[in-house]
């Protein structure tokens, strides 16, 4: 052995981390909270429980948790007031449905309406780098997903998911494609789109890596004496050179 | 020993390659042939110690050369 390699095809970058954990922690630093009304930690607790929600006492903060198991926040006391810890993230409508169901079931006004809450009303508007070099290809990506896309004048990409609006754009064709987020309803069902999109095209690179190799091997002097794919779906190409 | 290089290419795009048998400076030529193969491009390199023995023969080899032109 002579020489030891790490390689990477020059249509990807390995910069953005994407999955569940990264989304977590991406998310928790995006908080969104939501005024409250009530007195005491016991007129929240009693409040929330009548309404059919649950109430967990977590150290100094409540948990509650919506849409079953699957979501949840905390309320938690901020600038002396009990404050419902959402996540900027969060469904926007979810958010307003638990606010109104509460406050109907309750029979009063709880959320109190700020500039700041009404702020957070304006769909954010954001830019994301990715992992992708390559137009062409997120365009098969995206195309293979069942993603509905268009390819404007400009070359941009616009993906329609529905309750949010991608924009692919790519300033230089050796610069790194950027997504612009429009229209967000639900950032983590984005989120999820996007770490599909991320791990597909990184299969893509992998068969076009592999398949580059079956073509060009042989006339660089190289061939194919073995191949094998691991646990891993890594796959191992073992080549002699041709004297 | 017969001349090898296994390439592992991995599912998230990364490639990893390492040269069998192969002697010398004929090593990074092939860094560059695979590079072109894969449309790829070189993160790291890491020499082995087979790598530099070879290199020093050839040194002393040039030395021994060299000795015998000038003598």
């Amino acid at each position: 052995m002579s020489v030891s390699l790490t390689m990477i095809p020059v249509a990807l970058a390995l910069r953005v981390v994407m999955g569940k954990e990264r989304f977590n922690n991406w998310i928790e630093s995006m908080e969104l909270p939501k005024k409250t009304n009530f007195k005491s930690q016991r007129d929240l607790i009693s409040t929330v429980k009548q309404s059919g929600y649950d109430a967990e006492k977590w150290g100094s903060m409540i948990k509650t948790h919506i849409r079953g198991e699957k979501e949840f926040f905390f309320w938690e006391v901020r600038d002396g007031s009990w404050q419902a810890i959402f996540s900027k993230y969060d469904s926007r409508q979810m958010i307003e449905n638990f606010m109104q169901t509460l406050e109907q079931r309750a029979n009063r006004r709880i959320f109190i309406d700020t500039e700041e809450n009404l702020h957070d009303e304006i769909i954010a508007k954001k830019v994301f780098p990715t992992n992708f070099y390559n137009m062409d290809l997120l365009k098969q990506v995206l195309q293979d997903n069942d993603m509905y896309a268009i390819q404007d004048k400009n070359d941009q990409i616009i993906c329609d998911l529905g309750n949010a609006q991608l924009l692919f754009q790519q300033s230089h064709p050796e610069s790194l494609i950027t997504v612009e987020l429009v229209q967000t309803a639900d950032m983590e069902a984005v989120f999820r789109h996007l770490s599909l999109l991320d791990e597909d095209y990184k299969h893509y690179i992998q068969d076009r890596a592999y398949q580059d190799m079956k073509e060009k091997a042989e006339e660089k002097g190289l061939t194919i004496e073995n191949e094998q794919i691991l646990e891993d779906n890594s796959i191992v190409l073992t080549l002699s050179i041709q004297r | 020993m017969e001349e090898k290089i296994v390439v592992r290419i991995f599912p998230d795009g990364r490639i990893q390659a390492e040269t069998k048998g192969i002697k010398g400076e004929k090593c990074t030529n092939y860094m560059k042939v695979l590079e072109e193969i894969l449309s790829a491009r070189t993160l790291e390199s890491t020499y082995t110690e087979e790598f530099y023995e070879t290199e020093q023969v050839k040194i002393r080899q040039t030395e021994q050369d060299y000795l015998k032109t000038t003598l």
